[in-house]
């Protein structure tokens, strides 16, 4: 019987036939080559003058020095996507691009292909003169990639650079002109991986007529294909004499043909909820079933998601892992700040870029502002949100200068007021402003373009990155260390690259495509390691256990896709150099039929059953139906019956106790355990009081659960603290309690980062603060100068001063385009004709006094009348509470009689005539004629008597609407605000019994919303006596 | 067991090789059974090979489900056909099943533009939009559109 793995026999054989001649042999990579070292020597013995080269590395071997000396560098793959975009656009530019492949420079997907073919043509040994035009559908398409790969040769050439397949070829002809090195050495080289034409050619050479092929593993049924080597002497399926399932796997794609299965579990067969649960289960197996990790070997057929699953799962278990195709360069430190620092460039400096770059740690500023203590990581991200940078380079400096200054400024009022540790805090925030601002400058200093459709070189951008990651990259562990310097090294070379400039944007772009895909952390399998290798470069470990995932329809053997510049139909007719699409498909299908019936010891098989993501089913791929009926010995077996074989797919609950990852897992295993149970509640104590808190909101008493803080009695009374009121708290309030006691007791609020929305320039608060700003501005300057309104004498004057509030504005929030910002400055200028056109007519009754005038408001830019200290409004005889506020508009409309009005520069939606406090929600009106009057009478006019308050909807939106609330029915507002202030002395903050009032909440994710907490509110108020302000304010109409 | 009334029409799809055919039938009426029948007599009759095949379905279950199905029946005719030159052609169909298409409307457009994304101009390793996607895109493009007839 033959040992089932032929790739060590025959190696063995040889190295014990010629134990001291000098042996060299070709494999795919020198990790492949030694692990078959490895494997050789534990297997059968020890081993010496046996070395493992690849064709490139041989190559390089023997004309690296010839190259150096004349001052040739070997380029990538990625380098050579670069000159191939050169080459694009300088055609371009210059008007040599060919029509078929116009506007092709600008398809990155295209070039990529592109890039591809000329590499491809090359390893293929064809040059430009066998490329014949009429071999193509579109003779045109051949001339200009004959042309193309003419230029690309004469640009290396000129360049004093080589690609690979230039080396191979220098190689040869090295060899073609000198004698052999060394006859007598024996030159091997493996029959189970494919070669390209050159490839193959070099390997000829150096082995000459003598060449020995050492031979795999065979699968019956399926011819070697073209591109691998083929051995004389083949392996003939009666020479197989399996002894177990695992060796059956050689009639994978004959099992018709296949021995009977001896039933030893030798090979398994499993399926899984998701590709997270199939890796999840091989952990689950190889824990159940105390395999030595170091003895296993996860062969994938893809990389993603499996690598990241693999190394998240494993790093999650402390269960070390090697991978032979390393992990994403993205997966460290340095290669995920890299990304963002690009993109923050690419996407015209967007702040939220920096944000993150700060508060994800990737920063490490020690070795530029060394003797300065800046702020923390998050503190520096809050810092540069607050100062609402948004985006663009300029915005930096302006806007945390600015944001400095507000600093500084809250400072000396805190000062003046004499509250020194305050201000001593915000000088505090100043300095670490000031200190951001010194990172971003230096930050900044490493770019040079101003904006993303600067243009610029690939080397500026790459020497940027370069000095990014050396200067200011935070470097954490061993492979945060490689993978930065391995960067620092791939852009490094790429700063070589040809440097035709092009917009910042586009190099960004085309970097981050570059640096995104790369890997690091490759790997031989180690002691004490799991070994991951994808199955094309696996199965050479001689690991005793294997597991190969992925085994879906989807992802193996793959989609049958044509090269979409090169179709097979052309390939054929360029003879058999290039590969088909079929023949890359009975490849893989080759491949893993190699792997598998070369294994030895056991082996798992595997499939994801269902796409979590998109909720659908997945199928399993044609092998897995002959493994099963291999090891089931059901030759006519359907995929019906697979499915029944395999019975349950593995998922996030453990089958087995001893299978279980983690406690996480343990739990879940316990099936017939009672979530509500003892012991669930005593070892998860937040899964107790979670419990305890449904039961409570469940209910029909409010609870401390609902937002009754009994603990809070008299804590938060307006009637005894000296905190003063403003009318928009306590309308929130009324709107919903539990809302207002998150944002104004806890001071909870969501974070608002200035993001770039390409429909809107000012929010509506922005754009209230400017025309309320605008109107009070207008109405002093008319008021000073003792003119009224008039249309024709004064639109211009308003248009003026609205457009300077417009330009101020502009420079704090940058408007996301031109288009965008003319519309909103359309509609604001409607909105002050439709303000004016209204106060024409209005002036001519009533006199207007004074505008914006605020109470108890201690800083801010104010344009109108000011008053320190708050209002104290009595309630009754004995108690009073105090106001803050700021009144829109004053007008006087007879002897000591007035109006007081309120701006809504919105729509006016929810306000009506008819009513007075509308459910407590709106108490403005009624508030701030008491405040007016005694404001008023304390100052001008001893007898003012508030008649009328009302709103103002000067918008196009507001339609010039005026609102009347007549301020005859003050009994019933302190009747309200009684009930209010009980609300607060009780402690007593349930959510909103209105459904439609969670419709723009921020806080919903915390109380569930309308159908949850509103629903408990509305059962509430009916049954429990402490909801009765509550249920008393629902009733002021 | 009884012919079905419509045993005429099931008969044309597997003979009728040369003709192209719309078959309207209700759920559960065998018109997947019917769509393997046919695509084995054009192999069986040389008319086709599996390269040159294409069998779209509504959805991505149906498309996988039908591949399985067309896999079975093809070794089973292939182990029951006693005519040598169909056995062999039965034969290539088998080993070359990895290169017939089963797959969705969507699969079957996307894998032309992949193949022809110069003539069609178009990334080949373009993504297709989810709807939020797409939203977010059409207002993008729309105010990229407008901001170009004003300037």
């Amino acid at each position: 019987m033959l040992n089932m793995n032929q790739t060590i026999q025959d190696l063995w054989k040889i190295c014990e036939a010629y134990r001291f001649r000098d042996k060299l042999l070709f494999v795919p990579s020198y990790s492949i080559g030694h692990q078959l070292g490895e494997d050789l020597a534990r297997k059968m013995g020890s081993w010496i003058n046996l070395r493992m080269t690849t064709v490139a590395g041989f190559a390089q071997e023997l004309v690296g020095t010839d190259l150096s000396k004349e001052g040739i560098r070997l380029i990538d793959s990625h380098e050579i996507l670069l000159i191939i975009e050169e080459i694009l656009e300088k055609d371009a530019a210059s008007d040599r691009m060919g029509v078929y492949f116009e506007g092709a420079k600008d398809i990155p997907g295209i070039i990529r292909c592109l890039a591809n073919t000329i590499n491809e043509l090359r390893m293929a040994g064809l040059g430009p003169e066998d490329i014949e035009p009429k071999s193509f559908l579109v003779p045109q398409k051949a001339q200009e990639i004959v042309s193309l790969l003419d230029t690309y040769e004469a640009f290396l050439s000129e360049t004093g650079r080589i690609d690979r397949a230039g080396l191979i070829i220098k190689a040869i002809q090295t060899l073609q002109d000198s004698k052999p090195s060394n006859p007598e050495r024996i030159v091997m080289v493996l029959s189970d991986f494919p070669l390209m034409a050159i490839e193959k050619n070099l390997i000829r050479m150096v082995g000459g007529e003598d060449l020995q092929i050492v031979r795999h593993s065979r699968p019956v049924g399926l011819d070697v294909p073209t591109r691998f080597f083929k051995a004389d002497k083949k392996v003939k399926e009666e020479d197989i004499e399996p002894k177990a399932d695992i060796q059956l796997l050689s009639w994978l794609n004959a099992p018709q043909n296949a021995p009977l299965p001896f039933g030893d579990g030798t090979v398994t067969l499993f399926h899984a909820l998701g590709e997270s649960n199939e890796v999840r289960e091989v952990f689950r197996r190889i824990l159940s079933r105390g395999l030595t990790t170091d003895d296993v070997e996860i062969l994938v057929t893809k990389t993603d998601p499996y690598v990241s699953l693999i190394h998240e799962i494993a790093s999650s278990l402390d269960i070390p892992i090697t991978f032979s195709a390393g992990i994403p360069i993205t997966y460290t430190r340095p290669g995920r700040a890299l990304m963002l620092y690009f993109k923050w460039q690419a996407e015209n400096f967007a702040s939220q870029y920096l944000q993150r770059l700060f508060s994800g740690g990737y920063l490490d500023l020690n070795g530029i502002l060394s003797d300065e203590d800046g702020p923390s990581p998050g503190k520096a991200a809050a810092i540069i949100r607050d100062a609402g940078i948004g985006w663009g380079r300029k915005r930096y400096a302006d806007r945390l200068e600015a944001l400095e200054k507000q600093y500084l400024s809250k400072a000396d009022v805190r000062r003046e007021n004499g509250e020194e540790e305050k201000a001593q805090w915000e000088e505090k925030k100043a300095a670490q402003t000031r200190w951001v601002l010194r990172v971003v400058d230096h930050l900044l200093s490493s770019i040079s373009q101003e904006t993303p459709e600067e243009t610029v070189t690939l080397e500026q951008v790459c020497r940027g990155a370069v000095t990014f990651l050396d200067k200011f990259c935070r470097v954490a562990g061993e492979m945060d260390a490689v993978a930065r310097n391995r960067l620092m090294e791939v852009l490094s070379e790429l700063a070589q690259s040809p440097g035709i400039a092009g917009t910042a944007g586009d190099k960004l772009k085309r970097m981050i495509e570059i640096t995104s895909g790369m890997s690091i952390g490759h790997s031989n399998p180690k002691p004490g390691h799991t070994h991951v290798s994808h199955y094309c470069s696996g199965g050479y470990s001689g690991r005793s256990h294997t597991f190969v995932l992925g085994l879906d329809q989807a992802k193996f053997p793959g989609a049958l896709l044509q090269d979409p510049l090169i179709l097979d139909s052309e390939r054929t007719k360029l003879g058999p150099a290039l590969p088909l699409s079929g023949q890359l498909l009975d490849e893989n299908l080759y491949v893993i039929s190699k792997v598998l019936c070369s294994l030895e010891g056991d082996v798992s098989m595997s499939y994801s059953c269902r796409d979590l993501l998109e909720e659908r089913e997945l199928f399993p791929s044609s092998i897995l139906l002959s493994a099963y009926r291999l090891i089931n010995g059901d030759r006519e077996g359907n995929y019906r019956d697979l499915r029944q074989f395999l019975g349950q797919p593995a998922g996030f609950v453990p089958i087995k106790n001893e299978s279980c990852l983690n406690d996480t897992e343990w739990w879940l295993f316990q099936k017939d355990l009672n979530y509500g149970s003892d012991s669930v509640l005593t070892s998860y104590g937040h899964l107790g009081e979670g419990e305890q808190a449904e039961a409570g909101r469940e209910s029909d008493l409010l609870t401390e659960y609902d937002g009754w803080l009994e603990s809070f009695k008299g804590a938060l009374d307006p009637l005894k603290s000296n905190r003063a009121m403003s009318c928009s708290r306590l309308e929130e309030l009324a709107k919903c309690p539990f809302a207002f006691f998150i944002h104004h007791v806890l001071g909870i609020e969501p974070l608002e980062d200035l993001e770039k929305d390409p429909g809107r320039w000012l929010d509506p608060l922005q754009r209230g603060t400017l025309l309320h700003d605008v109107f009070c501005f207008f109405m002093t300057e008319l008021k000073s100068k003792n003119e009224l309104p008039d249309f024709q004498k004064h639109v211009g004057l308003i248009e003026r001063i609205g457009m300077e509030e417009v330009e101020k504005w502009k420079k704090t929030v940058p408007p996301p385009s031109e288009l965008t910002f003319d519309r909103e400055v359309e509609d604001i200028r409607l909105t002050l004709e439709i303000f004016l056109r209204n106060e024409v007519r209005r002036c001519s009754t009533v006199t207007p006094e004074w505008f914006e005038l605020s109470f108890g408001i201690s800083w801010g830019d104010q344009c109108g009348e000011v008053f320190k200290e708050p209002v104290e409004i009595p309630l009754n005889e004995r108690q009073s509470f105090k106001l803050s506020g700021r009144i829109d508009r004053i007008d006087r409309v007879g002897d000591h009689t007035y109006e007081v009005w309120d701006y809504k520069t919105g729509g006016s939606f929810g306000f009506k005539e008819e009513g007075y406090l509308n459910q407590g929600r709106h108490l403005q009106h009624a508030l701030y004629a008491i405040a007016t009057e005694i404001l008023l009478r304390k100052t001008y006019d001893e007898k003012a008597q508030v008649v009328r308050s009302g709103y103002f909807f000067p918008s196009p939106k507001g339609e010039g609407q005026r609102i009347v609330k007549i301020q005859s029915r003050r009994e019933e507002l302190f009747t309200a605000m009684g009930d209010f202030f009980e609300l607060f002395r009780t402690g007593i903050f349930p959510a909103t019994y209105d459904k439609g009032g969670c419709r723009f909440c921020d806080y919903v994710k915390v109380c569930g919303g309308e159908e949850v907490a509103v629903k408990h509110t509305v059962r509430k108020m009916r049954q429990d006596e402490k909801m009765a302000p509550l249920r008393r304010l629902k009733d002021y109409a | 067991m009884p012919k079905p009334n419509d045993q005429t029409y099931r008969d044309m799809i597997v003979q009728e090789l040369d003709a192209s055919m719309l078959v309207e039938a209700g759920a559960g009426s065998g018109k997947t059974t019917s769509l393997v029948d046919r695509m084995l007599a054009l192999i069986g009759a040389g008319k086709c090979t599996v390269d040159k095949m294409a069998a779209v379905t509504f959805t991505r279950k149906a498309a996988a489900e039908l591949k399985g199905r067309f896999q079975i029946a093809l070794e089973d005719i292939f182990r029951q056909e006693t005519d040598e030159e169909k056995k062999a052609r039965y034969q290539t169909a088998l080993s070359e099943l990895n290169l017939l298409f089963t797959g969705t409307i969507h699969s079957f457009c996307a894998r032309l533009l992949r193949e022809r994304p110069v003539e069609a101009r178009i990334d080949p390793d373009f993504e297709e939009l989810e709807e939020e996607e797409n939203a977010i895109l059409r207002d993008q493009c729309w105010a990229e559109y407008t901001e170009g007839l004003v300037c």
